[in-house]
């Protein structure tokens, strides 16, 4: 029942990922009128120092120990419901 | 964990999704800045939470048709996900509002109609508890669930687009186009969506899975 759940889910956002060939011509017009505003400051200092990199280790450490709970509860589960059905 | 297919999907989509959202090349914005990063953050919360709500509604008509203890737990726990999503998606939206609007809340349209729309989805458990029934309990509550879904469409999608916004693609003619997005934004935000929302899924299968195995045990005793 999940799987089909996942399925619909994965479909309905293929649908909007069709979207962007759309929605394209028009960002690159966005694009284009923000070229004026190159100098803008963004974080390439941060980029630059290689620190970001810092940065993208801890949230993937945070993610995956999520995850790994995550499976570590599925897996109890599916083994009680196999406990229960003998 | 058989048939996890999907599950794989989610890690490998959320892994993406953080190296990529950090490390990839990002439209130069005014006020924006860096933080138009949070795009892959913040927006994916809200359509999980639509999503997810979604699933909960459906399961709510299926209990009305065939009134099973599965399709009331999976209804619950659907909502509870969803208002989970929608209170993270607020949380960051005031984050990411405190340094490019200025206030954590400028009574912005969406920012309002959302607060309405989490407080309706805070009076459906309110209502839920307050039934000793099991079967009137998950009756009423389904009912609720439906009219609950049907008040936040207008409340999220059309209300805030009659009126002005802050919001990008609110307050005039919205649609994604206008978001400020270009086709490399786009390779990232679109598996967040996907990535988040299997993530909600994963979780709503776990708990719905745990709950229906503890009231089957309750059932036995």
């Amino acid at each position: 029942m999940f799987k089909k759940w996942a399925l619909l889910v994965c479909l309905l956002l293929s649908l909007l990922v069709a979207n962007v060939s759309v929605a394209q011509s028009e960002s690159t017009v966005m694009v284009e009128a923000n070229a004026g505003a190159q100098e803008v400051e963004m974080a390439d200092k941060l980029r630059s120092d290689g620190k970001i990199y810092v940065v993208v280790g801890c949230v993937l450490v945070v993610l995956v120990g999520m995850i790994i709970y995550l499976v570590a509860i599925d897996k109890k589960i599916s083994r009680l419901e196999k406990q229960y059905k003998s | 964990m058989k048939n996890a297919w999907w599950k794989i999907l989610t890690v490998v989509l959320l892994l993406y999704v953080l190296i990529a959202g950090f490390l990839n090349e990002v439209p130069h914005l005014p006020i924006l800045n860096e933080s138009i990063r949070n795009t892959y953050f913040h927006v994916p919360m809200w359509f999980g939470m639509i999503i997810l709500l979604g699933v909960s509604v459906v399961y709510a008509i299926k209990y009305l048709r065939t009134p099973t203890l599965r399709n009331d737990i999976i209804s619950m726990e659907a909502a509870q996900i969803g208002l989970l999503f929608g209170v993270l998606g607020m949380i960051t939206g005031m984050g990411w509002a405190r340094i490019t609007w200025g206030e954590y809340w400028s009574n912005d349209p969406k920012q309002n109609a959302s607060a309405i729309g989490l407080l309706m989805y805070f009076a459906y458990f309110v209502l839920r508890g307050s039934f000793v029934d099991h079967q009137q309990r998950a009756r009423i509550s389904a009912v609720y669930n439906i009219f609950a879904y049907a008040a936040l469409i207008p409340l999220l999608f059309i209300l805030p687009r009659l009126t002005d916004s802050l919001h990008p693609g609110n307050g005039g003619n919205p649609g994604f186009g206008t978001y400020d997005m270009d086709s490399n934004m786009r390779k990232v935000f679109y598996p967040a969506v996907i990535g988040w929302t299997l993530l909600g899924i994963w979780i709503l299968n776990v708990k719905s899975r745990f709950e229906i195995l503890r009231q089957k045990l309750y059932e036995n005793v």
